[in-house]
């Protein structure tokens, strides 16, 4: 019985360190060759840790006089958080209203949301394009945060959450004289938590590493995402491998970051009843 | 619910306000769209839009850099919505096909001849069409240049001064520089890279490209194509170049670590040599890239260029080629400037601009823009203008026999199909809009 | 309840219905439907940006449908789509599995660390990866170089680019999909299990005929969502492998957005753009046919 025991603690320590090994080894060696002359980046034999930690790279991308990552980051980061908190908002209050109430048209808005999962994006890249230069959105920042606001992914996902919450708690409610709206607040906001961790996650990296859409909504250097100023030092030619690695570590980490302060709500477990 | 109708009301009245545009300016603006090639360039370019717009009294020209990554798709996306840049960057082998297009208008229109007359001969053949002038080229680059390491060559025994000029050399001297730690010479692997990196090569071989004049069948089933692929295919069994090239294909990396002893790139690598590998400047060494016969003369290289013109629904057409004209094709001080903060190896398309460099001391006594200029420029030919799927199927057609171990004769039979096939389904026959005709 | 409140009632769950769901209902009808609305007109036209557009009938979906690239590109997607499934979905259930057996501080790093390669934009991803590739400086060859094989030209080899770019997706993959069926396993009452273990049946039984089928509906909302963004991924095959050699590597997107930069006009591209999410759309049809999961259970 022991050495069955051992056997499966031995198994569950190799897995979390083929886990950890291997998630975390690709953005080790990026944190480490940032840090290293363009040689060493290339040097053969491979060399893994730098013969000399040099902060060149790092200079000249965090005081580039051209491009202000810093400035960037920060304004990225707030417009992130914007987005974040108004599509769980948009998209939430939307799924509750599929899931639970019935209304005219139900089954017709519902495919229309569904069929908006299947375009793939670059099919309606120029023709976005149109309709926001139409509203006159261009150049400003509401074109990167209102077009993508409402997700019909996000909509499904947390539908399908609402969809097995038990309906006792709602019709004790409703008979105590509540509303459907009240409900939401009362009954459903406060256990969406985990799932809009998840589901904010994704919203905010989807929102953080866009760059293609700011690239051509926006001319305004001061309005540029942070990626999309990473990109401008990955097109010039020069062969500053380390400066890009050095780009990629300054803008993977504030994402990262956020994901380490909210990870007790993963931790804890979700609730994924409305799954099955 | 007041609170949030009110609520919501405020928030799009905020909204409406923050997107009201700006107060109209009486002068007159100009959009310029270009690509953030260097960091020289940027800052050239910033520079002397300022000079202009302090001068001018009625014109603003206002720089937007867009990484090439996403080039295509912001261009496409403001003509889709007919809110074009009046200004903007235009590869010189697209001009001729952007002309026919209606998207470029003719300069000529605004310009004096005076301005076109001071160009090199062929990059005038590159910028006009039709008998007019639609775009002002401004920078030129080789795209096949030999790189050697003059060190390694010693090495082996061989004369640091006189590279390899036929492809015959090439593989024989490789054969005494490959050894355990370096590879004689590199060849691109991928299939798109090959495509686009033997342009001056294919050129050379077939006395065109891979299709027709008019564009109307493929010409690559011959026995020049066959030669050509023969040097692909000997290289790789002969085990002189690396199985999967060491960098992509736009850097000499390799060449500056002594990975590999010799290679083709383009001539944009001449400052980033300096910059990066400075240590290793004297020990490299450039030279027109090598030939079927040896003869330089006869297109080493293909040429990329840059160019400037105006957009075809531009609504300033006047003062958007006025300043084209002057930016490009002014005083020679400008185009010498940027030159000279190129350092090495951006070549100057005008005359005038190419005395001037040639006086200059640092930059005549740099041997390697010496043989740029006055061995691979002037006999270069421009990138293809056809579309990039047909010269993708020869890149396909090399890495089927290199990597797939295909039959030379089949390899060329398939790509000549797949050639004639695209042209009959894309109705490409006859729009080549430089053809001359018979 | 009165017949007058029951109404009044209805209607004001109406009012709020579509009070919530409006918002959303509205941005997608104007920044996503508007958009595939024009872009299906525009399909059926040579668009010049110029000129004036001329309408063209199914020109556009001919020179789509009679290109063997178009076609090669939907079964690279197949295929790419079939590796990066199967593997991820089962390491996420081994992943998720194993951390069930740990304990709370063992489990909360594994999540963290399963979870944290999902957070890297896939330029990222592929400059990373690409590195590692590298023939001569890359680290894999250096590592199979110890153990006495030959270095492999990863990216560019017909037998190992697929390869290449399924490893950095699986890598990214798996974070997602382990904490979904991780919540998905807890979920499952416990009772089963205890009822199961005193009938006699081991571990190995229980998962049979317990975690699997309960886990049913969760891996088919994963299977959907995951193969519907696996046909789509791009970006991988444009920087690792440049979508070679021979296509091999192009995915279908990868092939529309080829086509949006190279083509004169922007029509096939479109034309492909939409054949594709007739694909996208029939995969998910079927896969939701045979599995139904539009219930409203009871706990």
């Amino acid at each position: 019985m022991k050495n069955r025991r051992f056997i499966s603690r031995l198994l569950i320590w190799v897995v979390i360190l083929l886990v950890a090994f291997s998630a975390m080894f690709p953005l080790f060696w990026m944190v480490i060759s940032s840090f290293k002359k363009n040689a060493d980046i290339i040097a053969l034999p491979l060399r893994f840790w730098p013969t000399k930690w040099v902060l060149d790279n790092y200079e000249l991308i965090l005081f580039s006089k051209n491009f202000n990552i810093a400035y960037s980051l920060i304004y990225t980061f707030i417009l992130a958080v914007i987005f974040t908190v108004m599509t769980l908002t948009v998209n939430s209050t939307a799924a509750y209203g599929f899931a639970r109430l019935e209304f005219r048209g139900k089954k017709f808005l519902w495919a229309l949301v569904m069929i908006t999962m299947f375009i793939p994006g670059i099919s309606t890249l120029v023709t976005s394009y149109t309709v926001v230069a139409r509203l006159r959105m261009i150049n400003t920042i509401w074109v990167l945060i209102i077009p993508g606001l409402a997700s019909s992914g996000m909509i499904f996902f947390i539908r399908q959450f609402y969809l097995n919450f038990p309906l006792s708690l709602e019709e004790a409610a409703l008979v105590d004289g509540s509303t459907a709206l009240k409900n939401f607040i009362y009954i459903f906001l406060p256990t969406s938590g985990p799932v809009f961790v998840i589901q904010g996650i994704g919203a905010f990296l989807g929102f953080w590493n866009n760059y293609l859409w700011p690239a051509i909504t926006i001319s305004n250097e001061k309005l540029y995402p942070v990626m999309l100023l990473l990109e401008f030092f990955k097109s010039q030619r020069a062969m500053k491998d380390g400066a890009v690695l050095v780009g990629a570590v300054v803008t993977s980490f504030p994402p990262i970051i956020l994901f380490l302060i909210f990870q007790k709500h993963i931790i804890e477990g979700i609730k994924m009843s409305g799954i099955k | 619910m007041k609170k949030l109708l009110s609520l919501t009301l405020a928030l799009l009245i905020a909204m409406s306000v923050m997107m009201l545009p700006a107060s109209a300016d009486e002068k007159v603006t100009i959009q310029l769209w270009i690509q953030p090639w260097d960091t020289f360039q940027q800052e050239w370019m910033n520079d002397w839009v300022e000079v202009y717009n302090d001068e001018s009294e009625n014109v603003r020209v206002e720089v937007t850099f867009v990484p090439d990554s996403a080039w295509a798709e912001k261009l496409k996306a403001a003509q889709a919505d007919r809110k074009t840049p009046d200004v903007y960057c235009v590869n010189l082998s697209n001009i001729a096909k952007e002309a026919a297009l209606g998207a470029i208008q003719p300069l000529d229109t605004y310009l004096d001849e005076s301005f076109f007359d001071d160009l090199q001969d062929n990059f005038k053949a590159a910028a006009s069409k039709d008998g007019h002038y639609y775009a002002y080229p401004y920078q030129v680059e080789a795209g096949q240049v030999l790189y050697y390491r003059k060190d390694l060559f010693e090495a082996a025994g061989l004369d640091p001064e006189t590279p390899p000029t036929t492809w015959d050399e090439v593989i024989e001297y490789a054969q005494k520089l490959t050894n355990k730690y370096t590879f004689g010479y590199q060849l691109n692997t991928a299939d798109g890279d090959i495509a686009w990196t033997s342009y001056g090569m294919q050129y050379n071989f077939n006395g065109g490209y891979c299709i027709t004049e008019n564009w109307d069948k493929a010409n690559v089933n011959n026995d020049n194509y066959r030669a050509l692929l023969n040097v692909f295919k000997t290289m790789h069994d002969l085990g002189i170049v690396p199985d999967a090239a060491l960098s992509n294909p736009f850097h000499v990396q390799p060449v500056c670590e002594g990975s590999v002893a010799m290679m083709c790139a383009g001539s944009w690598n001449f400052q980033l040599i300096k910059d990066d590998y400075p240590e290793v400047v004297d020990l490299i060494g450039v030279a027109p890239a090598p030939t079927r016969d040896g003869d330089y003369t006869n297109v080493s290289s293909a040429m990329g260029g840059w160019s400037l013109a105006v957009d075809g629904a531009s609504t300033h057409p006047k003062e958007a080629a006025e300043f084209i004209g002057w930016l490009l094709g002014g005083d020679p001080e400008i185009m010498l400037d940027f030159c000279t903060r190129a350092g090495f190896g951006k070549c100057s398309v005008r005359k005038s601009v190419s005395a001037a460099v040639a006086e200059n001391e640092e930059l005549s006594s740099n041997s390697w823009l010496v043989t740029l200029m006055d061995k691979i420029v002037p006999y270069g030919v421009l990138e293809p203008a056809f579309p990039w799927d047909i010269s993708l199927e020869v890149g396909q057609a090399i890495n089927r026999v290199v990597v797939f171990g295909q039959d030379i004769d089949a390899a060329l039979a398939e790509a000549e199909t797949n050639i004639n096939n695209y042209i009959e389904l894309n109705h490409t026959a006859g729009t080549n809009p430089s053809y001359k005709g018979e | 309840m009165s017949k007058e409140s029951f109404l009044s009632q209805k209607r004001a769950v109406q009012y709020t219905a579509y009070l919530l769901v409006l918002p959303a209902v509205l941005l997608l009808i104007i920044f996503n439907i508007t958009p595939i609305l024009y872009t299906l007109r525009m399909s059926f036209y040579e668009w010049s940006f110029y000129k004036d557009i001329t309408f063209i009938g199914w020109d556009n979906y001919r020179v789509i449908v009679y290109d063997k690239r178009f076609w090669q590109s939907i079964l690279v997607g197949f295929e790419f789509t079939f590796w990066n499934m199967s593997i991820s979905m089962i390491l996420a259930f081994i992943i998720a599995l194993s951390i069930r057996y740990m304990n709370r501080s063992a489990a909360s790093v594994t999540k963290v660390f399963v979870y944290i390669p999902t957070i890297i934009a896939g330029t990222i991803v592929s400059y990373i990866f690409g590195f590692m590739y590298n023939y001569r400086y890359g680290i894999l060859n250096t590592v199979i170089d110890f153990f006495g094989i030959r270095p492999q030209t990863w990216t560019t080899g017909p037998s190992t680019a697929m390869f290449s770019i399924v490893l950095p997706s699986i890598w990214q993959a798996v974070g997602v999909k382990t904490l979904i069926f991780l919540a998905g396993m807890n979920e499952i009452s416990p009772t089963y299990y205890e009822a199961a273990a005193l009938d006699g049946a081991g571990r190995f039984k229980q998962m049979w005929y317990i975690t699997f089928p309960c886990l049913r509906n969760v891996s088919v909302y994963l299977l959907v969502t995951g193969a519907v963004a696996a046909m789509q991924m791009w970006d991988l095959s444009n920087f690792i492998t440049g979508g070679g050699p021979q296509g091999m590597t192009t995915t279908p997107v990868l092939y529309i957005y080829n086509r949006f930069r190279n083509d004169d006009y922007l029509g096939p591209s479109l034309a492909s753009a939409l054949l594709l999410a007739i694909v996208l759309g029939c995969i998910s049809w079927v896969v939701f046919k045979t599995v139904s999961s539009d219930k409203n259970i009871d706990g």
